[in-house]
C-alpha cells in the first residue's frame, strides 16, 4: 500500500512541476530547459534552512520561495534580452551553470554526497512523515495550484501574458510592457517548481544534485509538451503517463533493469511522434510557434 | 613551465577532436537550422558500432566503414523522417530541438539496453607514448592528431572541390531564394547531415581509443561543441578548430587549477555571456535585430 501512496507522491511533484513548466512553455511561449533549477532551489534551499539553521518547515519554504523569485528575476532579465532559441540556449547554459554550483559549493551544498537527514514538515503538530500523509499533503498542495489557475486564467494579467506569448508587438502597441508579463509569468513558474522541490526534500529527507540535471529539465518539458501546453489538464495527463508508464511496463512482466530504458524509449519517442503529427498535445491548447 | 606545455599539448590534440563534432554540429545547425543534440546520440552510436564490430573481427578498418555505414543510415533515417518533414511544415527552431532531445533520448537508451550503462573500453593495442623531458605524447594522442587532421583535411578538401561552402552558406542566409537559384537544398541538407555526423563518428572513435566509451558520452561534447557554434556564427572550418582548442585549452586549465566539475559551468557561463551581450557570436558580421 505505501508503494501506492509513494507513486502518487512522485506524482504530485511531476503534476506541479509540469503546472510550474506550463506557465512558461504553454501560457508565455519561453521553452526553458531549466526548469530543474527552480525545482533545485526549492529542494536545496529547504534542505539547507532545515538541516544547518534548524528552521521549520514553513520558514524554509518561504525562504525557497524567495530565493527561486530572485533567480526567476535573472531569468526574466535574460526574456527580455534574447527571444526562441536564444533565450532556449540560455536557459540551457543556466542549467548547467547551476549544476555546477551545487556540485562544486561544497561547504553549502556537501556536492556530490548531498544533504541527509532533511526533517519531515508539521502542519499544526502533525507530524508529516509517512508516503500517506505525504500524499494528502502533496494532494492539497496541488489542488491549491489547480484552484489558483482555474482563477487565473480567467484574470486580465494572463490574457495579456497569452497576448505577450502570440504577439509582443500587438501588446506593445496597448502601451503595455511585454517584459513585465514575461516576468510574472517566470516567476508564478518559479514559485511553483520551488514549491515542488521543497515537497521532494521534505519526502525522501535526502537529496544530491543528480536529480536537478538537464536531463531532469528536459524531461520536464516533455511531459508538458506531450500531455499539451497551454491547459491545466495537458501537463497532468503528461505526469501521469511519465509516472504511470514504468508500472504498465511492470505489469507487462517487463524485468526492472530494461524497464527505465525502455520508459525513456516510449517517452523519448511518444515526443518525437507529439512534435511530429500533434503538436498541440494530447491535451494542449497553444502550438509552439 | 613543462605542466603548461603538457596542457597545451592535451588541449590542441581534445581540440581537434571537439573541432570534428563542432564542424558537423554548425554546418548543420547553420544550413538546416536544426539545433541537433541527438549529434550527441550520433556520436556514442558510432563509438558502439565501432567497438562491437572490432570485439567481434579485431578488424579496424571494417569496425570503421561498419560505424560510418550506421551513423549515414541512422541521420538519414532521422532527417526523412523527422527533420525534413517539420522544416516542410516551416516549424521553427524550437520544434526541431524538442524533436532532437526527443531522438536523442531514444538513442542513448537504446545504446543502454544493447550495451549496458557503464564504460566501455578498446582492448587497446596502441599503447606507449613518446617522452620529452617532462612532456608525454601518447601514441593514442598521435594517432588522433594524424587521423583528426586527415579527417579535417578531407572535409576541406570536398568544400573545395564541389563549392559547397557557397552553396552551404547561401541555404544558411536564405533556403527559399536558394531554391529559386536551383540548388537542390533537401539533397544539400542531406549531406551535411551525412558528413556532419561522419566527422563526430570518427571523433567518438578517437576519444574511444583513449577513454572508452558510455552511452551518455555524447551529451557532453555535443554541447561544448554547440557553445563554439554559437561563438563563432559563421561557416568558416578554421575558425571552429581555432575556437575548438581554444575553449578546450581553456577548460583543460580551469580542471588543472581549480576542479573538473567547473570547466562546464564556466563553458557555459561564456555562452550565457555571448547569448546576452553578442548574439551574432564573438566573430561575427552583425544580425539583423529581428534575428536575435
Amino acid at each position: 500500500m505505501n508503494y501506492i501512496f509513494h507513486i502518487l507522491v512522485m506524482l504530485e511533484i511531476y503534476i506541479l512541476l509540469a503546472l510550474s513548466a506550463n506557465q512558461k512553455v504553454g501560457l508565455s511561449g519561453l521553452i526553458s530547459l531549466a526548469q530543474a533549477v527552480f525545482y533545485g532551489i526549492g529542494a536545496y534551499i529547504t534542505a539547507i534552512t532545515i538541516t544547518k539553521f534548524g528552521f521549520s518547515y514553513w520558514l524554509a519554504l518561504s525562504i525557497a520561495i524567495l530565493s527561486c523569485v530572485i533567480v526567476a528575476l535573472i531569468f526574466s532579465y535574460i526574456a527580455g534580452k534574447v527571444r526562441e532559441l536564444y533565450f532556449t540556449l540560455a536557459t540551457l547554459a543556466l542549467q548547467i551553470i547551476f549544476f555546477a554550483v551545487v556540485y562544486n559549493w561544497i561547504p553549502v551544498t556537501n556536492g556530490s554526497y548531498g544533504i541527509s537527514g532533511i526533517t519531515n514538515p508539521k502542519i499544526f503538530g502533525l507530524n508529516i512523515n509517512s508516503p500517506i500523509s505525504f500524499a494528502l499533503f502533496g494532494g492539497i498542495w496541488v489542488l491549491i495550484v489547480i484552484l489558483f489557475y482555474k482563477w487565473f486564467l480567467k484574470t486580465p494579467i494572463n490574457r495579456l501574458i497569452q497576448a505577450t506569448r502570440d504577439d509582443q508587438i500587438a501588446v506593445l502597441s496597448l502601451g503595455k510592457n511585454p517584459n513585465y508579463y514575461k516576468r510574472i509569468s517566470i516567476i508564478l513558474s518559479a514559485i511553483i517548481a520551488g514549491i515542488a522541490g521543497s515537497i521532494y526534500a521534505t519526502y525522501t529527507s535526502y537529496i544530491d544534485p543528480s536529480s536537478f540535471t538537464l536531463d531532469e529539465s528536459i524531461l520536464i518539458l516533455s511531459i508538458v509538451l506531450i500531455g499539451g501546453a497551454g491547459r491545466i489538464i495537458g501537463p497532468i495527463t503528461g505526469a501521469i503517463i511519465y509516472i504511470l508508464l514504468p508500472e504498465l511496463l511492470k505489469f507487462m512482466q517487463m524485468p526492472d533493469s530494461i524497464a527505465a530504458n525502455m520508459r525513456m524509449i516510449l517517452f523519448g519517442l511518444l515526443l518525437v511522434l507529439i512534435v511530429r503529427f500533434k503538436p498541440k498535445g494530447i491535451f494542449g491548447k497553444y502550438v509552439i510557434q | 613551465m613543462g605542466t603548461a606545455i603538457q596542457i597545451l599539448i592535451n588541449s590542441i590534440v581534445s581540440g581537434l577532436l571537439l573541432s570534428l563534432v563542432a564542424i558537423g554540429f554548425t554546418y548543420i545547425f547553420r544550413v538546416t537550422r536544426v539545433f541537433h543534440l541527438a549529434h550527441g546520440g550520433i556520436y556514442v552510436t558510432g563509438a558502439f558500432a565501432c567497438l562491437y564490430i572490432l570485439t567481434k573481427t579485431n578488424n579496424w578498418l571494417v569496425a570503421i566503414a561498419f560505424a560510418i555505414l550506421v551513423v549515414a543510415s541512422l541521420i538519414y533515417l532521422i532527417e526523412k523522417v523527422v527533420y525534413l518533414p517539420l522544416n516542410k511544415q516551416q516549424s521553427n527552431q524550437s520544434i526541431s530541438l524538442i524533436a532532437s532531445m526527443g531522438l536523442y533520448v531514444i538513442i542513448i537508451n537504446i545504446l543502454a539496453l544493447l550495451f549496458g550503462n557503464e564504460n566501455k573500453t578498446i582492448d587497446n593495442s596502441i599503447s606507449g607514448s613518446f617522452e620529452f623531458g617532462n612532456i608525454i605524447f601518447t601514441k593514442v594522442q598521435m594517432l588522433q592528431t594524424v587521423i583528426g587532421t586527415f579527417t579535417i583535411f578531407l572535409f576541406l578538401i570536398y568544400l573545395k572541390l564541389t563549392k559547397s561552402n557557397l552553396t552551404l552558406q547561401s541555404i544558411s542566409d536564405n533556403e527559399i531564394i536558394s531554391k529559386v537559384f536551383g540548388i537542390n537544398t533537401e539533397k544539400e541538407r542531406t549531406k551535411i547531415f551525412i558528413i556532419g555526423s561522419i566527422l563526430a563518428c570518427v571523433a567518438a572513435i578517437l576519444k574511444t581509443m583513449e577513454v572508452g566509451i558510455d552511452p551518455q558520452a555524447g551529451m557532453s561534447i555535443t554541447l561544448t561543441a554547440a557553445v563554439v557554434t554559437i561563438l563563432v556564427s559563421r561557416l568558416n572550418v578554421l575558425l571552429i578548430i581555432a575556437f575548438s582548442i581554444t575553449l578546450t585549452l581553456l577548460q583543460n586549465s580551469i580542471e588543472w587549477f581549480l576542479n573538473a566539475q567547473w570547466k562546464e559551468g564556466i563553458t557555459f557561463f561564456i555562452l550565457l555571456l555571448v547569448i546576452l551581450f553578442r548574439t551574432e557570436g564573438i566573430i561575427s558580421y552583425n544580425l539583423r535585430k529581428d534575428r536575435v
